[in-house]
């Protein structure tokens, strides 16, 4: 495991791949600043996940699809 | 460090233990694709949701809803940038599976299908959009508008993200939001954007690699390459 196999890792590694990064990154810096940074996106991404509930929304949807039902010839 | 002018709080928060293949953070257990047991329910499961979809059930859409609803309008959300916008797009792509469920042949899950119709729904929705805003002449901008956050949020990393995603190409922002964000595995995004799954491994290594340039430019330290 070098420096040169991080990306193609980070693209497409298996997981003893990965755990053979992270046991070379213990005295990389360099690569153990970029698993940082790598996962970190991974983190941030749950910033964009906002599973609130929209109770009217369905109720719309049931509404439009009796009203696209009761149209069809 | 540049940063976009944020103090981005990730650090503390990160694993140091990788997750599979790299930290991501599942959202839902996944409703199709892998070879356990319990794959096997869930093929059957949406098996059934299509055939009852197909017979015209309105019970099988509502069941769809139950069970993907919230995935699916914060894809739409975060495909639109808005939350009322996201909710048109939710609801036309019922209406669109409604009237084209009877040509569906299982050439892929039910599910990835209406994933697949949500996404083009939302780029529908964003040219039409576009359009309006050319003939209106408004300058704008195509900028989200400011909406609730989800209880927890941190608003500038979010802000920070949503800005860097929309510089992103089409491709690499629906990869990134279909695996970072929402969980799917590559082979079900492959389906859903009609691309292989070693396509979308390599579409969101550039996503990230993009995103990473943009939000933290790489430090100039005396680390050197081993």
């Amino acid at each position: 495991m070098t420096c040169n196999d991080r990306n193609r890792i980070f693209e497409d590694g298996t997981p003893g791949e990965w755990a053979a990064l992270e046991a070379h990154a213990t005295g990389c810096p360099a690569c153990t600043e970029e698993l940082r940074a790598w996962k970190a996106l991974s983190v941030a991404a749950q910033e964009l996940r906002n599973y609130s509930e929209s109770p009217a929304l369905w109720t719309r949807i049931e509404r439009a699809l009796a009203v696209e039902t009761t149209a069809k010839p | 460090m540049g940063t976009m002018g944020l103090a981005l709080p990730w650090e503390a928060r990160i694993s140091s233990a990788p997750r599979e293949r790299g930290t991501r953070v599942e959202p839902f257990q996944h409703f199709s694709g892998g070879t356990s047991p319990a794959a096997g329910d869930v093929i059957n499961e949406d098996a059934r949701l299509a055939a009852a979809c197909q017979s015209g059930d309105v019970r099988a859409y509502e069941r769809l809803y139950v069970l993907h609803g919230t995935r699916m309008k914060n894809l739409a959300r975060n495909l639109l940038g808005s939350p009322v916008d996201a909710e048109d797009a939710v609801q036309e792509t019922f209406l669109k599976i409604h009237r084209s469920v009877a040509s569906f042949r299982g050439q892929s899950s039910f599910v990835t299908w209406t994933y697949r119709i949500l996404i083009n729904t939302c780029y529908d929705a964003r040219r039409s959009r576009l359009r309006k805003k050319e003939i209106a002449n408004d300058d704008s901008g195509e900028n989200p508008r400011p909406e609730p956050r989800a209880p927890g949020a941190h608003p500038s990393l979010r802000m920070a993200l949503e800005r860097a995603l929309a510089a992103l190409t089409r491709h690499q922002r629906d990869v990134f939001l279909l695996y970072e964000v929402e969980g799917f595995r590559h082979a079900e995004i492959a389906g859903m954007l009609e691309i292989t799954e070693t396509a979308s491994k390599n579409t969101l290594f550039q996503a990230k690699k993009n995103l990473r340039q943009m939000l933290e430019p790489p430090r100039s330290s005396g680390a050197e390459a081993r």
